[in-house]
């Protein structure tokens, strides 16, 4: 099938539909997580981008939010986990220590310098904590990558292996 | 205070060579070091006949100075009236293969306590109710918190510390490969530490 | 036919005479033909009620736990090794992030173990903030304590409420100090930012709206029948266990023993202040047992009013002055070891500093509560069924960052 107007139509429909309610996994690990908690709470809301579902297990989740410092013990099981959600999925990193190890990059003979040597990322929101507003800073980020998705226009694989 | 518990200590255990160390220059806290041989009979004495009784053990803390390892009990006492806390030290010498008994049985908390002072600094304690690591993970090798430990830059298949996010010139406690490991525990194992 | 059946299937069949059992059986005893044996779950390092990572291997006889096994370990950040390679000053943004929902008080306790060692003077303005951000700090803690306890229970509405007004403390620790969670404003010698006449009425009237939304949260989660079901009676922890096990803090003070550092040892400013010690027992009106999970979450409601009260005296009498004391650019302590501690939200906090005259610290190694308290774990745990252990790890309070260092 080739480009046209109408598969471009429907593609921006789909993605519509997708960015705008991406369900997130709770995967909060350190101090992080409580500005993922206090994101999601009545001040901050994060409801209203359709992002208030957190659910607790992978095969629902669409979107893993990683907060916090990854260990080396806790390594392996991000990867089963992010293995376990289900296509079309996505990794946004929370904080210095998912990005590339924060705080503890230097003598950190257990931390793992940063989330994107066991699972790919798309969307990095830096901070140590980030804000409520940087978290939906990247929410949004990551909702303008879906939107330009080519769904039907273009076979996609994503996140092969 | 501290200088009466002493006094009682050395009467009762004359071998356990009570010593009083004070503090070098003056601010800071005082602590009481025995031998490891009779640390469970010392301990025994603290908790149940002792004047003060001490009924908590708070934390053990273990130091590595390069010549010895030195292992510190903090015992503290929670009557109302009075509260007391006292540091408990033990010096052992050899680096290699570093034991003393546990005191487990008389205080649980002992129990994760000398876990972590295993898993960090490599002392086994004796007749311990569930031996192993308790931070890093059961496959670690080297103990984390000695002064001569190197890091490994490889665990499991993961890079711990990548080429291009380190300045790897500079870092001299990251070791590339196993070998290196071995030949630099063999070195120190030579050197008699 | 049903013969066939039956030589065919004959061995699936349990070989048991039917009546017999039903005779026989009561809830408890098993007949000896039947195969049982212990299911082994895991309360993974990822489940949805917020501690934390930490793993818990349950050993579960039908519902009803038989053996509890935590393993810690999943956020081991190696905060011991880094504090032997910076200096004192660059030590306090990792202490921060131990138990980062009580920042404040590891940082007073670290600030006043070095200052005790260096023999500096902290300027009398400097110690009123220090004890006012304390106690901001406690409430801020034991709202999140509360917040999730209500929310691993199954109640949606107290998390939003606690975490409404926990919104309020932040914003006056932001204007202080810049950052919602981890602030590295407790300094060496003294505090970062001066606070300001306008933040001294913002907390005014913060503390009387506070005190009303306190009334509130009994009325939505003490009183209500189906908390108290849970709560009541379950994983007692009693005195001698707390003893054994080196356990301080609320869940001391929910088995009854009248124990805290703020008025045994003072420290700051709390030997000039009026306030009273909760402990479990002293409010039978509420019910169950001294030193349940009951009891427990009640000492920290009690402790959150008698925080209020001490912020109202504190804002009274507050002098003018410097913030920062005098202390020498690059920090040298001499030579020498000191343990001190402090009373933290969750527990006593004690800092073991090692210190051989240089600019880092030889070794400090920190005591952390929490750590004492998931020990606690393998001797409440069996017996309980897996909902009321859920209830049991919840009212513990723990804080992963602080138990894994």
């Amino acid at each position: 099938m080739q480009d046209g107007i109408v598969l471009t139509k429907v593609d921006e429909f789909l993605s519509w539909g997708r960015k705008n309610s991406l369900w997130p996994m709770t995967f909060g690990l350190a101090c992080c997580a409580i500005e993922m908690m206090a994101t999601g709470a009545n001040k901050y809301d994060l409801e209203r981008f359709g992002c208030g579902a957190f659910m607790a297990t992978p095969r629902r989740a669409d979107l893993m939010i990683v907060a916090g410092t990854v260990t080396l013990k806790m390594a392996t099981r991000v990867r089963t986990l992010w293995e376990q959600m289900a296509e079309p999925k996505y990794v946004l990193s929370m904080g210095s220590c998912a990005n590339k190890g924060g705080p503890y990059w230097q003598h950190g003979y257990h931390v793992l310098k940063g989330v994107e040597e066991v699972v790919p990322v798309d969307v990095y929101v830096p901070g140590c904590p980030p804000r409520p507003e940087a978290l939906i800073e990247g929410i949004m980020t990551l909702q303008k990558k879906i939107a330009s998705e080519r769904l039907l226009r273009k076979k996609w694989i994503k996140h092969v292996g | 205070m501290l200088d009466e518990l002493v006094q009682e200590l050395k009467s009762k255990f004359p071998n356990a060579q009570v010593q009083l160390h004070n503090p070098p220059e003056g601010v800071g806290s005082s602590s009481i070091e025995i031998t490891p041989q009779s640390l469970r009979e010392v301990c025994f004495y603290l908790r149940d006949q002792s004047p003060l009784k001490f009924q908590v053990l708070q934390v053990i803390s273990g130091i590595d100075y390069v010549d010895y390892l030195e292992v510190c009990y903090m015992l503290a006492n929670f009557d109302l009236n009075r509260s007391y806390e006292m540091i408990l030290k033990v010096k052992l010498s050899d680096r290699v293969n570093p034991s003393l008994d546990s005191v487990s049985d008389i205080w649980p908390a002992a129990n994760w306590q000398e876990r972590e002072c295993y898993d960090m600094l490599g002392v086994v304690f004796k007749n311990h109710p569930d031996f192993r690591r308790i931070l890093c993970p059961d496959d670690w090798e080297g103990f984390p918190l000695r002064k001569d430990y190197v890091a490994a830059k490889f665990y499991n298949g993961m890079q711990v510390y990548p080429d291009h996010k380190m300045n790897l010139e500079e870092r001299s406690y990251i070791i590339h490969s196993k070998s290196q490991a071995e030949e630099l525990q063999k070195k120190s194992l030579a050197k008699g530490l | 036919m049903i013969k066939e059946n039956d030589k065919q299937h004959e061995h699936l069949d349990h070989h048991h005479d039917e009546e017999e059992v039903m005779e026989d059986y009561e809830v408890g005893t098993k007949p000896e033909s039947l195969r049982s044996e212990l299911l082994t779950l895991n309360m993974g390092p990822q489940h949805p009620a917020t501690h934390g990572v930490l793993r818990i291997e349950i050993k579960t006889d039908s519902e009803i736990v038989a053996e509890a096994i935590p393993h810690i370990g999943y956020l081991h950040r190696c905060m011991e090794k880094h504090s032997e390679n910076l200096d004192y000053r660059g030590i306090i943004p990792f202490v921060d992030r131990m138990d980062y929902l009580a920042s404040i008080s590891m940082e007073v306790g670290y600030a006043l173990t070095v200052e005790k060692m260096l023999g500096t003077e902290v300027p009398a303005r400097a110690t009123f903030i220090r004890t006012l951000v304390s106690e901001l700090q406690r409430i801020a803690s034991h709202l999140v304590a509360f917040g999730t306890y209500a929310l691993d229970l199954g109640a949606f509405t107290p998390f939003l409420y606690a975490f409404d007004q926990r919104e309020k403390i932040l914003r006056f620790f932001e204007e202080i100090s810049g950052a919602r969670l981890l602030y590295n404003y407790v300094w060496i010698g003294g505090v970062w930012h001066d606070i300001t006449e306008g933040q001294i009425e913002f907390l005014r009237d913060f503390l009387d709206e506070f005190e009303k939304e306190l009334d509130e949260y009994h009325v939505l989660v003490t009183s209500n029948s189906i908390f108290k079901d849970r709560t009541k009676d379950v994983a007692i922890i009693d005195l001698k266990t707390c003893f054994e096990y080196g356990a301080t803090g609320p869940v001391l003070r929910g088995a009854g023993y009248r124990w805290d550092l703020r008025k045994i040892q003072p420290y700051l400013l709390y030997n000039q202040l009026e306030f009273d010690i909760p402990v479990g027992g002293d409010h039978p009106q509420v019910g169950g047992v001294v030193g349940d999970c009951l009891s427990r979450y009640y000492v920290r409601m009690c402790e959150m009013r008698e925080s209020v009260k001490i912020i109202r005296q504190l804002i009274e009498k507050i002098p003018a002055g410097p913030i920062m004391g005098k202390v020498p650019k690059i920090i040298k302590l001499p030579k020498g070891e000191i343990y001190m501690r402090t009373e933290c939200p969750r527990g006593e906090l004690g800092y073991h500093l090692v210190s051989d005259g240089g600019k880092e610290p030889y070794r400090l190694k920190v005591k952390s509560p929490c750590f004492t308290h998931v020990s606690i774990l393998p001797k409440i745990g069996p017996g309980l069924m897996i909902a009321d252990f859920v209830a049991a790890v919840g009212s513990i309070d723990i804080v992963l960052g602080e138990v894994d260092r």
